[in-house]
């Protein structure tokens, strides 16, 4: 049977390793670390990389891969999105400049984005409405990038299996055959 | 980062020490394990930060696949390149979780390289 990766990606604190602990149906693999960064109060960050399965209703197997959203592991992030169908870009709008975020990983993902599907999906937007979806989707169409742009909270399992349709859907609306998810 | 002198000096001590007892060593780091430089013998800072970085990802890498291998907790790593070796040991210390990441030329001796390596890492433990 058929296995596709999807890429999760996105600021520290965002939601990655939640997102993939959400819907994964194998316990993730998690590289976390116990955090030293003082500006984000959290106390474990994922240095390497998450990792966790979710089958498609087809039977296909997702591959649901977590990077490390630090700058300074960005070496880590050609490395995962290798062989990538889609990535998530997982925004947290609670930082003091979310769109200057999502430049971050427009750049350092634009080769797969160029190739595969890609969705964004803005977390905190009940507490931090502002910049609301249209300035993210303004900020992306000026960078040559047209994709969903979505909010979402990455605890609930049915709001992460929305961001795998909607690049499922792109998938599919390229050609491909995947199913989708249950 | 809030390290504590006294784990700050320690470091410095321990890079000092593995440059000056072991022959073939290129360079040395010790990094916090989620990749912020403490102390270190390399040419230039950002290489400093680019190697701790990286010596966390492999570092943590090393301990997942300890994990599903059901070999046990990973202490040491070691990679072995065409002109050299890359060999990280981790220091668990009550303030901060330390790496020690040591990058060998073809010179060195690498099991007196590990010995000398978990040394340092114990004397880190107790700092």
């Amino acid at each position: 049977m058929a296995e596709h990766k999807i890429l999760f990606t996105g600021t520290m604190g965002a939601g990655k390793t939640t997102a993939i602990a959400a819907i994964s149906e194998t316990p993730p693999m998690r590289t976390e670390a116990r955090n030293t960064d003082e500006s984000v109060a959290k106390p474990t960050t994922t240095v390497g990389m998450d990792w966790g399965e979710i089958t498609l209703e087809g039977g296909e197997t997702l591959r649901l891969c977590g990077t490390p959203g630090q700058q300074r592991f960005a070496f880590m992030w050609p490395v995962l999105a290798r062989g990538a169908l889609g990535l998530v870009i997982l925004i947290d709008n609670s930082r003091p400049d979310p769109l200057a975020d999502l430049d971050v990983y427009l750049q350092g993902f634009a080769g797969l984005i160029a190739e595969a599907a890609c969705v964004v999906a803005v977390g905190r937007t009940e507490t931090h409405p502002a910049p609301g979806l249209d300035a993210f989707a303004v900020r992306m169409q000026a960078r040559g990038v047209l994709c969903p742009v979505v909010p979402a909270n990455v605890t609930r399992r049915d709001d992460v299996l929305l961001l795998l349709h909607l690049l499922l859907l792109q998938l599919e609306a390229r050609g491909g055959a995947l199913a989708t998810t249950s | 980062m809030n390290i504590s002198p006294r784990v700050r000096k320690a470091a410095e001590a321990a890079v000092d020490r593995l440059m000056r007892d072991l022959r073939g060593i290129k360079s040395v780091v010790i990094a916090t394990e989620d990749g912020f430089e403490v102390a270190g013998h390399m040419e230039g800072q950002a290489q400093l930060a680019r190697m701790s970085a990286l010596a966390s990802s492999l570092s943590a890498l090393g301990a997942l696949a300890g994990e599903e291998g059901h070999v046990g907790i990973c202490e040491a790593l070691t990679i072995e390149a065409a002109h050299g070796q890359l060999l990280m040991v981790r220091a668990r210390h009550d303030e901060v979780d330390l790496i020690v990441c040591i990058v060998a030329s073809r010179d060195a001796v690498i099991g007196q390289v590990l010995y000398t390596a978990k040394q340092v890492a114990r004397t880190l433990r107790q700092a």
